[in-house]
């Protein structure tokens, strides 16, 4: 598969990736060669294959509704280093 | 107690000198730090060091020992783990720029129980950044070497971990293993590595790369360390779903090396061309010591073993870039961009902070799963997955454990392959089906190369039999006795 630049930066966009414009060339090229050597997974038979989702079956298992011990909010928000316990983030709304 | 008989060692040895009082873990946690300070800046297998808890860590082993209340075989033990587990207020990186300075606010469970086991915390170890990688040169912070060569790689991504036990620095190290980071860098470093079985170890407070196929493993310089290190970090975890309830059975017990009438299978799609000859050789003679043992061999076919590396890149990257979203420069280290507006912070964190091979991955990842290209890609490569488990569902109906190497080279120079990623894939071959199927598998040495270097054989097992893959490659490191001697 061949990518074109304006993909590469649509992808980047997707990913939320600011890339230089040699860092696209470089992603065009390499994208390019490993979706050509994936491409070889078209060539098998998966006629009536269920996808494996997981290496083992999982159940969804539920804990008891029961108050545990846990970091915290002060545990988590320190770990971010932020100011007045609360993470800031630039303006959202204009 | 000299450093250089000290660094020789195994888990198990250093374990029996504590029992005997031959030397008390301050003693060994003391010339383990010496070690590390006058090689590792060479080596580069550390990312940072906890000197000062180590040896707090260590006085109170020790005195638990005195009062005879020791908590086990690992009690005392300078251990390390791979940076990609997180340590309660100890800089936790993944090996990237996007974590510097991260400092976790809790114990990953693996640490957790590590720590109740005794084992002494030296220092989290040097990795491909996020996991991605097979090398350790993807490491945001700096290379790691081989400690048998230092022009060569040690493997990745948990080369520090497959470095630090090689080296003699500490006695047994955690990896985590998502395509083969385990058992290829135990290959090219000489040491013993084990992948357990999916949801065998606890994955919490373990930093997610792909989550279907990551799990958490141990290495030491032989087997018995390897059993040793799974016997404190297995078991189910209620933090982690997808850990499982199985019983953990005693793993140092199952190591009798009694291997009679055991069915062993050589998949014969993995001696094919490309495979180097002393590889080859190295497998063939461990394959030849567990027949005299009185182990019947047997050819089986793992026909999908082609697709491996192709299946693999879809799923893992397409589960990275879903895992790595949650680096956008809110939560954890640092934050870029010129604070006009959030969409400015994301890319400009992540586009900077993270290096060329992740953004590789994320882009790859994003792709497979984009609209269009889902059913192409992402669908098939699941049902692609489904084959390779049914493969070996068929070959463990005839055989109970599967020997092939590990990798088709040994250790291959450093920055040989840094320019040309599939070059650099493709290295993962023979490790990758084990992830898919989520299967236990392990490396051990098996000789050494005519230029000195490591050359392993693997072992791959049925789900949740650790004990019997283990058993045969005990049971053939015995037969084969390798003398591991480094002249540093």
């Amino acid at each position: 598969m061949v990518f074109e630049i304006a993909e590469v930066r649509k992808l980047a966009r997707l990913a939320r990736l600011s890339l230089n414009d040699e860092e696209v060339k470089h992603m065009q090229h390499h994208l390019g060669e490993i979706t050509k050597y994936v491409d070889s997974l078209q060539k098998v038979d998966i006629e009536g294959v269920e996808p494996m989702t997981h290496a083992v079956p999982l159940d969804l298992s539920l804990r008891a509704d029961e108050q545990m011990p846990s970091v915290g909010r002060q545990g988590l928000i320190g770990s971010a280093g932020y100011e007045d316990g609360l993470i800031k983030v630039p303006k959202i709304i204009e | 107690m000299s450093e250089t008989k000290i660094k020789t060692w195994t888990l198990h040895e250093a374990s029996k000198r504590l029992l005997s009082g031959e030397i008390s873990s301050r003693e060994l946690t003391e010339s383990c730090f010496k070690r590390i300070r006058q090689h590792d800046a060479n080596l580069g297998a550390f990312l940072c060091l906890t000197e000062e808890e180590a040896l707090l860590a260590a006085d109170a082993s020790d005195t638990r020992r005195k009062a005879k209340k020791t908590l086990g075989l690992l009690d005392g033990i300078p251990v390390a783990v791979k940076d990609m587990m997180l340590t309660k207020g100890v800089a936790t990186t993944a090996g990237s720029k996007i974590l510097e300075g991260y400092k976790p606010p809790c114990d990953a469970t693996v640490v957790t129980k590590l720590k109740t086991a005794g084992a002494i915390m030296m220092g989290k170890l040097n990795q491909d950044e996020f996991a991605m990688g097979s090398s350790t040169e993807t490491s945001a912070y700096k290379v790691c070497k081989n400690p048998w060569d230092f022009s060569r790689s040690p493997g990745g991504s948990s080369g520090g971990s497959a470095a630090a036990v090689a080296a003699g620095f500490v006695f047994g190290t955690l990896g985590t293993d998502t395509g083969g980071s385990i058992r290829q860098p135990a290959a090219f470093c000489g040491v013993a590595g084990l992948k357990p079985t999916y949801g065998r170890v606890s994955r919490q407070g373990v930093v997610a790369y792909a989550s279907s196929l990551d799990q958490v493993g141990p290495f030491a310089k032989d087997v018995s360390g390897t059993a040793m290190m799974l016997q404190a970090i297995a078991g189910h975890d209620a933090l982690d779903s997808t850990s499982v309830k199985n019983e953990v059975p005693n793993y140092l017990h199952a190591l009798t090396g009694d291997v009679k009438g055991l069915k062993i299978g050589i998949p014969r799609e993995y001696f094919v061309e490309g495979l180097d000859e002393e590889v080859r050789e190295s497998v063939q003679k461990s394959i030849e010591a567990l027949r005299i043992l009185g182990a019947e061999i047997k050819e089986v076919s793992l026909p999908n073993t082609p697709h491996g590396i192709a299946t693999y890149y879809v799923i893992a990257t397409a589960e990275a870039s879903s895992n790595l979203s949650r680096y956008d420069g809110v939560r954890y280290g640092p934050r870029l961009g010129d604070g006009s507006g959030l969409l400015s912070m994301y890319e400009e964190t992540r586009g900077q902070l993270f290096g060329p091979e992740v953004k590789r991955r994320i882009l790859l990842g994003t792709y497979v799963l984009s609209a269009g290209y889902y059913d192409a890609y992402y669908l098939r490569a699941q049902k692609v997955r489904r084959l390779f488990a049914d493969d070996f569902k068929k070959a463990f109906q005839e055989v109970d454990v599967i020997v092939c190497p590990t990798t088709p080279t040994p250790a291959f120079r450093i920055g040989e392959k840094t320019d040309d990623p599939m070059q650099m894939y493709l290295n993962d071959i023979f490790t990758v089906s084990v992830n898919l199927a989520g299967l236990p598998g392990m490396s051990f040495l098996t000789g050494f190369s005519k230029h000195g270097l490591p050359l392993s054989t693997q072992i791959i097992g049925r789900p949740f039999e650790e004990s019997t893959l283990m058993n045969v490659a005990f049971a053939a490191e015995q037969a084969l006795n390798i003398e591991r001697v480094l002249d540093w």
